[in-house]
């Protein structure tokens, strides 16, 4: 299992916002999750990688383990969870700097000496090409990513990722700030990262989770409804509560 | 027929009270709006009357520029200001090195580590700081200072460089971290994530996202500072010794331009050559203030392109 928790309960100050959570994530499958607003499904992505520790007001109980090791652990380093673990937001957050600057930064935090201008170079050129982004900027790179679109700098966002060589890759409704096209470009790009790397995603759209993904896990309130392969939760969705919603009756 | 009536009975309503109310309220706003531009032109104006002729035509420029010789009341009397102006420059930029660091710091303390209690009492107290009246501070210098000074260095003055400059830098701080700190906040938040998602420690995320990002508005905190260095005026004339000087360290006294213009204006004559080179100073700080605004401005525009156009 690429991802698993167990009994994975979650505060946010007296709230409570995950009860009890057991999730199986399977290694090289993209895995939706979907539900209606608050039920808690972004809360349990900002666990994987622990950037919900952000707020000083979280409090967390249970095991979160990714591929056999739990990250809530003492002495984990988030350094450590987060090169392992890539994340993706819901508004594209391309830093302010070059292109180039972009897809470099995180190998630039971690690394002591830095790569040389053709290493750079190097990996610039695939982690750009992995996201099919490479012909777009390939003759701007030095030009501030903010200046791209949308579409870009969500790209940008994922690629920027690929030089840490990440196993799981956690997105929170990546598509809802593009339209229509740039949301199909995407898409297409998280079906084509599939197999390689470990795709958790969540959305909104139910037509996404159904289109561009393996697996699919339905939250209410807090708590997993249902996890099944996504073909069989839109077909024959087995509890009451996931078909309502799924079939648009509240949410 | 009775439906016309009615619509000119509204239309002539439209134009009642609320209609002159509203026509008053857009005078007066248009009147607050363009008094800034009146006033700095009518001050430019002032100025410019009573010393850029005499500035352009008798004064002689290049003694005005490079002699260390101020001996406006002499028989043969000497217009030089280079002394005033190493004198504020030396002050100003002492003070900067003490500011620059305590500021930041301070704005980065509050902007990103403070929370809560902590965070507002500290704006608080900052904000406190920099209402301070400058003559407080004057004589803070003068009575706590310049003992200080004479008995930690062993220097026969204390009213010198360091003693202003440390008063100036104080001076100066409050106003810079607030606008640092507006300039840390001003920084969207998606960007501390996104880096903190890739594994930066809260260091890097300020030395490698926050403090680039908010380039722009941390040299506009600092040439605040520095315009404000170069106009303070009462702080300055008490704690430099107000002697002209070229100083050659820290512990030398030295007289500022501003200090200069309010300590003598009052004793000359209407419209006598002392009066007159008085005005001269203030053109010149005029310009130079005129020149750091400019210098941001180009900055400003200059960063632009690092920041990005959805922040």
């Amino acid at each position: 299992m690429a991802v698993e928790t167990k009994g994975l309960s979650l505060w946010y100050g007296s709230f409570q916002a995950l009860f009890d959570v057991d999730i199986s994530i399977r290694e090289g499958k993209v895995t939706s999750m979907i539900g209606p607003s608050g039920c808690g499904k972004s809360t349990f992505l900002r666990t994987v990688n622990r950037i919900n520790e952000r707020h000083s007001y979280v409090r967390t109980e249970g095991s979160v383990k990714v591929f056999g090791e739990d990250v809530m652990a003492e002495g984990v380093e988030l350094v450590q969870v987060r090169k392992q673990v890539g994340m993706v937001f819901q508004r594209p957050n391309a830093l302010p700097i070059s292109i180039r600057d972009n897809v470099l930064f995180g190998l630039g935090l971690h690394s002591k000496k830095k790569p040389s201008k053709s290493e750079g170079d190097d990996i610039v050129e695939k982690s750009l090409k992995r996201v099919l982004l490479w012909d777009n900027v390939k003759d701007k790179l030095g030009t501030v990513a903010t200046s791209l679109s949308l579409e870009e700098q969500q790209k940008l966002c994922i690629a920027r990722l690929l030089p840490m060589k990440p196993r799981v890759l956690l997105m929170d409704e990546p598509c809802s700030a593009l339209d229509p096209k740039a949301t199909a470009a995407v898409e297409d790009l998280i079906w084509e990262l599939r197999g390689e790397y470990t795709i958790l995603i969540v959305t909104h759209n139910m037509a996404q989770a159904r289109r561009a993904s393996d697996e699919c896990i339905f939250m209410l309130l807090g708590k997993v409804i249902e996890h099944t392969e996504t073909g069989e939760m839109f077909l024959t969705p087995q509890n009451q509560a996931t078909a309502d919603y799924i079939e648009g009756r509240y949410g | 027929m009775s439906k016309s009536i009615v619509s000119t009975e509204v239309a002539a309503n439209a134009r009642g009270s609320a209609w002159w109310i509203d026509q008053v309220a857009r005078i007066l706003v248009l009147l607050g709006g363009i008094s800034a531009i009146v006033f700095v032109l009518a001050i430019f104006g002032f100025v410019a009357k009573e010393g850029l002729g005499y500035m352009l035509g008798d004064l002689d420029l290049v003694e005005f520029f490079t002699s260390p010789e101020w001996r406006p009341t002499a028989m043969e009397p000497n217009h030089g200001i280079l002394a005033l102006l190493v004198g504020t420059a030396s002050v100003t930029g002492l003070a900067m090195l003490i500011a620059v660091p305590f500021s930041i710091g301070a704005a980065i303390f509050i902007g990103e580590f403070a929370t809560g209690k902590t965070r507002e009492i500290l704006k608080v107290l900052v904000e406190l700081l920099a209402a301070i009246p400058s003559v407080v501070w004057g004589f803070i210098g003068l009575s706590i200072m310049n003992p200080l000074i004479i008995e930690v260095f062993d220097v026969p003055v204390g009213l010198n460089v360091l003693n202003a400059g440390v008063i100036l830098g104080l001076m100066a701080a409050p106003i810079m971290t607030t606008i640092a700190e507006d300039a840390l906040k001003a920084v969207p938040d998606g960007y501390r994530e996104a880096a903190e998602a890739l594994g930066a420690t809260r260091w890097q995320v300020i030395f490698k996202v926050v403090l680039p990002s908010a380039k722009k508005g941390l040299v506009a905190a600092v040439l605040l500072g520095v315009g404000r260095g170069f106009g303070e005026t009462m702080a300055v004339l008490m704690a430099t010794g107000h002697s002209v000087n070229l100083p050659t360290s820290p512990f030398d006294s030295v007289r500022a331009m501003t200090a200069t213009i309010a300590a003598e204006l009052g004793e000359t004559a209407h419209g006598s050559d002392h009066y007159k080179v008085l005005f001269a100073i203030g053109i010149t700080l005029f310009f130079i203030t005129f020149v750091i605004n400019m210098a941001a401005d180009i900055f400003v525009r200059g960063g632009l392109k690092m920041s990005g156009k959805n922040s």
